[in-house]
Parts: C-alpha cells; structure tokens; sequence
C-alpha cells in the first residue's frame, strides 16, 4: 500500500522481521532502514507488537541455570567442599574444573584470552582496545 | 496494549475465515485488530508528535479495513499466523497515507536528535550535519547506532532484529561510534557522544 521512495512495503518488511529473506534482499532491507527513519520506526513499532508472552519466573530460572550450569556447579561444588571437609581438596579441584568449564562456555572467552596475549607480549594498546571492549559490553 | 492478546493460531484460523467469505468472519476480524490498530496509529503518530482528535484516527482505521477488503489483501500474506505484525505495519503506513493528504506531514521528521541529547532539542542545521555525519558510516554501523541511541534497543534486541551475534553487534557499534566522532569532527562539531 505504500510506494513512495521505493519503501519495502509490508509484506517484504515482515520478510525481513521474520528472516524468511535471502542475504541479497536482506541486505537491501537493512540499507533501506539505515536510511529511512520512517521504515525503521514503523518496524520497531510492529516488533513491539511481536513481544512474546511474559515469561514465567520459573521458565526464567530454568533458562539461568542452563546457561550458567557450569557456574552453578562450581559454587555446589565449592560449598561441598566445606561441608564435607573429609573430601575438602577433591571438592576444590573440582570447583576450579568446573569454574574453568564455565569461562570456556561463555562468552568472556574472547575477552579472557586478549587478556592474557596483550598481558604476554605487554601491549599497552591491546589492552587499551580490551579496556574498551569491556567497557563497550556493559 | 492491553487488550491485544497475541493468539497465532487463532488469528490464522479468523483470517482463512475471512478468505472463505465465512459469517461474521469479517466481523470478528474487524473487532479483534481494532484496539491493535488504534494503538499502532497512536505509536506512529506520537513518534512525529502529531495530535490527531479521535475521530480521525478512527476514519484512518476504517479506511484500513475497507482498504484490505477491497484489493483482497489477506490473499497476499502466506503467513497468516503474522497477520497482527503485518497490520501494525499497514496501519503506520496508512497514517503517513493520510498526513500526507492531508499536508499534516511534510516530510519525514528526523528524529535523531535523541542520538546527542534527550531533552535539548537541537537546531535543524546540527540535526542535517548530524544526519549527514551518519550517512558517511558503512549502512550497518549505521542502523546499529540508530536502534541503541534512537530505539534504545539493547545487544540483544539489535542481535535478534539484524540476526547477527551480539559480540559482533558490540564491535560494530564502537566501531561505527568511533568513525561518528570523526565524522563529527570533520564537520566542526566536538559534541560528546554517550
Ligand atoms: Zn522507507
């Protein structure tokens, strides 16, 4: 219903919101909104009424614990530890396993291991650029 | 929205109605999407800052409905199970529709002047320089930049919409922050950028 300026119309821009289009058109799509405000906000504005019914608590905790298992492991493991003082060094090997197995999941990986080169050859401006980086993810 | 509750399967079901030409089919269409139209028109309208009295509104969105009985257009959307997100997005286009005609709207506001300070309102020359700063930048570090200072979307919301990985969104978005700056320069101006 919409011609001017060659708008996508809305058919094509459900397309794009949905990810039904190939990397040519979708590449288009996104140059058009880069440079239209109005397709831009009329697709911000459809994607507000796309909001998937709230979450329960409990589908959020379960969603919590599966991404961060190896966290939580690790700290189960760590109290363990000083529950059962018998086993106190086993328990703590383990947390360390554990908590490893948690930073190598995540995405603090990449930011970890830049740390650690720029830290090994001494680059102040990698580390400048991680500063960044870091900064840039909160 | 209060009243719009998402239901997919069921706004597939009333739309194949509705292509069957079932009873009250039409009827049922019409009272289920209304509330979502008005509060698109009013999402759309409040963005420009236009005031429109109600009835107006409400001819806009009789006009929509007319509009998509007439040329047929449910025979058009293969998803049917989307057509509330279509018609969000064939109500903003029917509200710039009728502000045109009606010389509401000149022209296309823009409105990135929420990209150097919320509150002050910036002068129309800073607001093209602004805009013409943004057109240098590569189109993604572009709308990246426009979704988190505009839409104040978040990593995951611009990862979701572009679908790309939210470390790249975070890369391109200091990147396109740090060309902005001298862009910005470039043009005399040493505004701070949040
Ligand atoms: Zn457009």
């Amino acid at each position: 219903m919409r011609t001017i300026n060659r708008c996508p119309d809305e058919l094509r821009l459900l397309a794009y919101l949905d990810g039904d289009l190939g990397d040519g058109p979708r590449v288009e799509i996104e140059k058009h909104l880069a440079g239209c405000p109005e397709c831009l906000e009329n697709l911000v504005i459809a994607k507000e009424t796309d909001m998937p019914t709230k979450k329960g608590l409990w589908n959020g905790l379960i969603e919590f614990a599966k991404k961060n298992r190896w966290l939580l492991a690790s700290g189960l493991s760590f109290g363990l530890s000083f529950a059962l003082p018998r086993y106190f060094l086993q328990f703590l090997t383990a947390t360390v396993i554990l908590s490893l197995k948690w930073i190598f999941d995540s995405r603090a990986t990449k930011t970890l291991i830049m740390i650690h080169n720029a830290w090994k050859e001494r680059d102040n401006k990698g580390l400048h650029r991680i500063m960044d980086r870091i900064d840039i993810k909160k | 929205m209060r009243r719009f509750k998402p239901d997919p399967a069921g706004d597939r079901r009333l739309v194949e109605g509705c292509l069957r030409g079932e009873d009250f089919a039409w009827d049922n269409f019409i009272r289920r999407f209304s509330p979502l139209i008005f509060w698109a028109a009013q999402k759309r309208l409040k963005r420009w800052s236009i005031d429109l009295p109600w009835d107006e509104i409400d001819e806009i969105r009789q006009n929509l409905f007319l509009r998509i009985y007439e040329k047929c257009a449910l025979k058009g959307l293969k998803k049917k199970e989307r057509v509330a997100v279509w018609l969000a997005l064939v109500t903003c286009n029917e509200v710039a529709t009728y502000l045109r005609k009606n010389k509401y709207l000149r022209r296309p506001t823009p409105s990135h002047k929420i990209l150097y300070s919320e509150s002050a309102a910036i002068s129309p020359k800073v607001s093209v320089l602004l805009e013409d700063a943004l057109a240098a930048l590569p189109h993604r570090e572009r709308l990246i930049i426009k979704l988190k200072f505009m839409e104040k979307y978040s990593y995951r919301q611009i990862s979701e919409l572009i679908r790309i990985p939210i470390g790249t969104v975070a890369i391109s978005l200091m990147r396109g922050k740090s060309k902005l700056r001298k862009e910005l320069k470039k043009r005399g101006m040493e505004g701070s950028l949040k």
